[in-house]
């Protein structure tokens, strides 16, 4: 019991951390499309929706896609995860207005979306390459006998 | 470590070890001097084999029997893993999970994988998957027991 709760709170961590990250993304690209409109404010709405958006990609990546953006190597499931939350997120975007509703535009953020995922997913994997040099030190050193520094 | 062996002609053998700090390593060339080297009993093709901690890969526990893999047999082991455990914690054998017990002087090569697992390569290829709980377990390990905070 006490084990599954465990793994519950974790997967609800990752995927407070992936709507923070993937909000962040979100918000880059509208601010950016603001900005270059010469627009300085943004709507609070859409904001909300954004989240909201992130969070509802979190969940089906976490829960259903088996967390994609960690995984070990791309492949064919992978790309297609990537492509169904990219479609997710432009189809959110389109629906809600978030870009003034420009196929273009929501093709264009569809496009910048999923550039998003093969970044975290290489940022992952640069991440558990330098931990794994990181644990083989300290194998090595366990193995002499030294202490850790 | 650095090992010198000097033939002598005449006179008592000697083994003189040179440390900085007692550990594993030290205490287990120490006991085979002595000939206090702890051995684990097993039954092996009918016969019972008493197996140098040092020579086994690691241990498992299928069905409530506990099995000793070496390099090229694998040997029953009348003990729970529990009390294996307690006998030859502090000689490398880390549980990395609810049925096996590895052995960390055996390991070849430890690769970091998603989830916060680890998947330890032994050295002789065979591989094991340790979860989260027992990743976080193994890390401190190796750090000699000190908590890292990244």
């Amino acid at each position: 019991m006490k084990r599954k709760f465990r793994d519950i709170l974790s997967r609800e961590i990752a995927i407070e951390y992936k709507a923070c990250l993937y909000f962040c993304c979100i918000l880059a690209f509208y601010f950016l499309w603001l900005v270059c409109r010469g627009i300085y404010e943004a709507h609070i709405l859409y904001m909300f929706e954004m989240v909201m958006t992130a969070y509802a990609a979190g969940y089906l990546q976490v829960y259903a896609l088996r967390n994609f953006d960690e995984a070990e190597q791309i492949g064919r499931r992978e790309v297609f995860s990537a492509l169904l939350c990219t479609c997710l997120y432009a189809a959110a975007s389109y629906g809600m207005g978030w870009f003034g509703k420009t196929p273009w535009l929501t093709a264009a953020f569809g496009g910048y979306i999923f550039f998003c995922y093969f970044c975290v997913y290489l940022c992952n994997k640069v991440k558990r390459r330098i931990d794994t040099e990181k644990l083989n030190d300290l194998l090595a050193m366990y193995k002499k006998g030294e202490p850790h520094e | 470590m650095k090992l010198t062996l000097t033939q002598i002609n005449e006179g008592e053998e000697e083994v003189r070890i040179r440390y900085r700090r007692m550990n594993e390593t030290v205490e287990a060339i120490a006991s085979i001097v002595r000939g206090t080297e702890p051995k684990i009993a097993a039954l092996w093709e009918g016969q019972t084999i008493f197996l140098p901690p040092e020579k086994i890969y690691y241990l498992e526990n299928v069905d409530g029997v506990t099995y000793a893999y070496l390099e090229d047999r694998v040997a029953k082991v009348p003990e729970s893993l529990r009390a294996l455990e307690m006998r030859f914690g502090s000689r490398g054998f880390f549980r990395c999970s609810k049925s096996m017990i590895l052995n960390l002087y055996k390991i070849g090569y430890l690769k970091s994988e998603p989830e916060s697992r680890i998947r330890a390569t032994m050295e002789n290829g065979e591989q094991v998957i340790i979860s989260r709980k027992y990743a976080k377990e193994l890390r401190r390990t190796l750090k000699g027991g000190v908590e890292d905070e990244t």
